[in-house]
């Protein structure tokens, strides 16, 4: 009877990698896309504040949270959240949730792919 | 995708004497309500836009928001304007013509104020997942 080692530890590790790796691809992608969006929704003045206000936070479980608040130097720094959401006086111009739709088929098939050549590599 | 702005309006209009309809006094605007609108008000819009989808899958899936915003000293009237948009149209039912409407499921609820305003203005965004499947002959 042949034994196999499962060498547990090292398969996660391996595959939490990839698909931080994947994470990490994928924020990217998603900031591009909402930088893409706001251009073509913003006036000249409003996209030149919040363009450069893109952050993505590294969380401790290896996924990425991709944010943009406003311009500090402004007296609402949030501002980003009126341009998303719209407010009593301002039109709605959804540049992040749009980004986050546009991307979520293909992150779902980067994952898968990164999975896949992860464990046939290791076949 | 008039149809399926024509079905949540027509849902809005179904009854009128009590309900969102009344509470907002039927102003219900779609994409942006005309300047200098009377509170309480709902505008509601599609947050992917329209013509990044081109409808001609099976099945769609979108994302609508709606905005309420009353003018008051409380936050009680925008408190029950958000309670009556969820009555009307969490998990509802629509007819939507050329369209299987399958789901209409809430999934985020923001608070939008603006305490600068005199009297402050009161307001929460809330945002719904569409599902439609073409109807078939």
């Amino acid at each position: 009877m042949r034994s196999y080692e499962w060498h547990g530890k090292a398969v996660l590790e391996a595959t939490n990698k990839a698909l931080v790796k994947v994470a990490s691809e994928v924020a990217d992608d998603v900031v591009r896309d909402a930088k893409t969006i706001l251009k073509s929704k913003a006036k000249k003045t409003t996209a030149g504040g919040l363009l450069d206000q893109f952050s993505i936070d590294k969380l401790k479980d290896g996924t990425s949270l991709v944010w943009c608040q406003g311009p500090r130097k402004w007296s609402k720094p949030y501002h980003a959240s009126f341009f998303e959401l719209g407010t009593y006086k301002d039109d709605p111009h959804p540049f992040m949730r749009p980004a986050k739709e546009r991307n979520e088929r293909k992150a779902k098939d980067k994952f898968e792919k990164a999975l896949e050549q992860l464990f046939r590599g290791a076949a | 995708m008039n149809e399926l702005f024509t079905a949540i309006y027509n849902r809005f209009t179904n009854t009128t004497t009590t309900g969102f309809y009344n509470d907002v006094s039927g102003r219900m605007y779609l994409y942006n309500a005309p300047q200098g609108a009377t509170f309480p008000y709902c505008v509601y819009f599609p947050v992917v836009d329209v013509s990044d989808v081109d409808f001609t899958d099976e099945r769609e899936e979108l994302l609508v928001q709606f905005n309420v915003f009353s003018q008051n000293n409380s936050a009680a009237q925008a408190g029950t304007l958000l309670a009556s948009c969820k009555t009307m149209f969490d998990d509802c039912s629509l007819t939507v013509t050329g369209w299987r409407h399958l789901e209409f499921a809430r999934t985020n609820v923001y608070p939008n104020n603006d305490y600068d305003q005199q009297p402050s203005i009161h307001g929460y965004s809330v945002e719904y997942d569409v599902t439609l499947e073409k109807e078939r002959s």
